[in-house]
């Protein structure tokens, strides 16, 4: 006798699509940026326009550091973070004298960065190398906490050479920073300004106000600003403010799109207008899927015909 | 090996060494200096024994998917294999063949821009899809928890898409689940773990850790 298959609710249906609906979906939604350049309208928040205004608010005569631990597996996220920072720190006029130490924090930032540095976010005229900014170039020691206060101690400690192998006595851009504050016969913490790191460890913030705040005596309180993902952004919540480490953040390509909208710089390895745009789209059918998922549980626990 | 050798001397060790470390975090340096001292050549040490278990690692992780492979010939688990096993040796090669550039050298840019960054992006790509059906699948309001959850999920999510950020409040309520609830959850496991290190430890100390003493 054959047996009967009863048929699912309209509810039942909505509660139980095909995966393979959904991931199409997504990859339909991700991918119409992609060929239709739409630029959803994107609000800058205070916490990005924070973050330019520090960069611009370093005082004259001041050293911004900035550890690019470029990482590959997330460029397409981030990468626009950074080449837009790089712009807006060349976008600062020379005549305001400030100082830019670049560190390789990472083996991926040690060509990343040059590459990007050599086509989409050359330096300008008035940024002459040794003269107003120096590379000191990939320091594995700073990926340690022992590596960090070395470095911080005497720059020396970890780094003789620049990048290109030049001692750093012979750099006027370094012996400016040394002759800074407090010991100047020697550069050291003391004498950064301000401090522009990015990671997508999700535990770094502990680390870097550790090592670069609270650490020294007296206490080294380098201001930050942090470029992450957005994951990574409730880790660095408690040490956000005006008075405390991290003054900003800039998270993904979110963050991005904010970051192109407030400046005008627009990136283009990688795009990130148009890939916030795939994640603003796909965050749409996350939450439009996950209101039918809901509504289908409720039609089943509220209309459905309960069974005998 | 006695007990002594294989079980009692490790644990002193290590027991001494934390100790000492925490002491560097605890006593201020101006009081007493050594602890200092000690936690920053602890801090040299760990780098090497760091680069030491990577290394270790790789040999195990290579041993072991060889191992898998000769179990299991299957020709998926081959591709998974040989796959795994070409990128090591194309790597490495690359990296040998580049010497002493390395890094900076045209072959491995080559491999890293062509190769490794699409392939971890298209991996974080997979993993968000399944992260999208999960989100659909899971996140019913069936539960105070799935409640919570949800609000705050959904929190976080309209706070970084664009178009809702001008929902007046949104972004701020975003900021605010970030800060708190999300950060207070994160804080507060990391607490409980590192508590539990503590009492497992002076249980280990006074002999009381079965975990240590016997294997059940």
């Amino acid at each position: 006798m054959a047996q009967k298959v009863e048929e699912k609710s309209i509810w039942e249906k909505l509660g139980t699509l095909d995966y393979r609906y959904i991931y199409a979906t997504f990859i339909i939604l991700c991918f119409i940026p992609l060929v239709l350049p739409i630029s959803l309208p994107a609000k800058v928040s205070s916490i990005t326009q924070d973050y330019y205004d520090t960069i611009m608010a370093v005082p004259d005569g001041g050293v911004i550091m900035s550890r690019q631990s470029v990482s590959l597996d997330v460029w397409i996220d981030t990468g626009s973070i950074f080449t837009n920072t790089l712009k807006i720190l060349w976008s600062i006029p020379a005549s305001r004298g400030i100082t830019l130490i670049m560190v390789q924090g990472s083996t991926d930032a040690l060509f990343k960065a040059r590459d990007i540095e050599a086509k989409e976010a050359k330096p300008p005229a008035d940024w002459v190398y040794g003269q107003n900014w120096v590379d000191l170039g990939y320091l594995p020691p700073l990926t340690t906490d022992a590596g960090i206060v070395s470095f911080l101690a005497n720059f020396k400690n970890t780094a003789t050479k620049d990048a290109y192998g030049t001692s750093v006595d012979t750099i006027p851009a370094y012996q400016k920073v040394a002759q800074r504050r407090a010991d100047t016969t020697i550069a050291n913490g003391y004498d950064i300004d301000l401090l522009i790191w990015f990671s997508w460890g999700c535990t770094d913030p502990d680390w870097y106000v550790r090592q670069y705040w609270t650490s020294g005596q007296p206490a080294y309180k380098i201001p930050q600003l942090f470029q992450t993902i957005g994951n990574c952004v409730p880790n660095c919540m408690p040490y956000l403010g005006k008075e405390k480490p991290i003054k900003a953040y800039v998270a993904g390509a979110t963050g991005a799109a904010e970051l192109e909208k407030l400046t005008g710089f627009k990136s283009i390895d990688p795009p990130g207008t148009m890939v916030a745009d795939s994640l603003n789209l796909a965050g749409i059918g996350t939450v439009t899927f996950f209101i039918i998922g809901n509504i289908a549980f409720f039609g089943q626990r509220f209309f459905s015909k309960k069974k005998e | 090996m006695s007990t002594l050798i294989r079980r009692d001397l490790p644990t002193v060790v290590i027991v001494v060494i934390g100790f000492l470390t925490v002491c560097n975090l605890l006593v201020p340096r101006t009081t007493i200096d050594i602890f200092y001292k000690f936690s920053s050549i602890m801090g040299n040490m760990i780098t090497i024994i760091s680069a030491t278990a990577v290394g270790i690692g790789i040999f195990y992780g290579v041993t072991a998917e060889y191992n898998m492979w000769r179990r299991n010939r299957t020709l998926a688990q081959t591709i998974v294999s040989g796959s795994f096993f070409v990128m090591l040796i194309l790597v490495f090669s690359t990296v040998l063949y580049s010497w002493p550039n390395g890094y900076i050298s045209t072959e491995y840019k080559w491999y890293q821009y062509k190769i490794y960054q699409w392939q971890a992006q298209s991996q974080y790509a997979v993993m968000f899809l399944y992260q999208c059906g999960a989100v659909y699948r899971v996140l019913r309001l069936r539960s105070m928890e799935t409640i919570v959850l949800s609000i705050c999920g959904l929190a976080f999510i309209l706070r970084s898409i664009g178009i809702f950020t001008y929902i007046p409040g949104i972004m701020e309520f975003g900021l605010w689940v970030a800060g708190a609830p999300v950060t207070g959850g994160t804080r507060a496991a990391t607490l409980t773990v590192t508590i539990a290190a503590l009492v497992v430890s002076a249980r280990a100390l006074i002999g009381r850790e079965s975990t240590i003493i016997e294997v059940r």
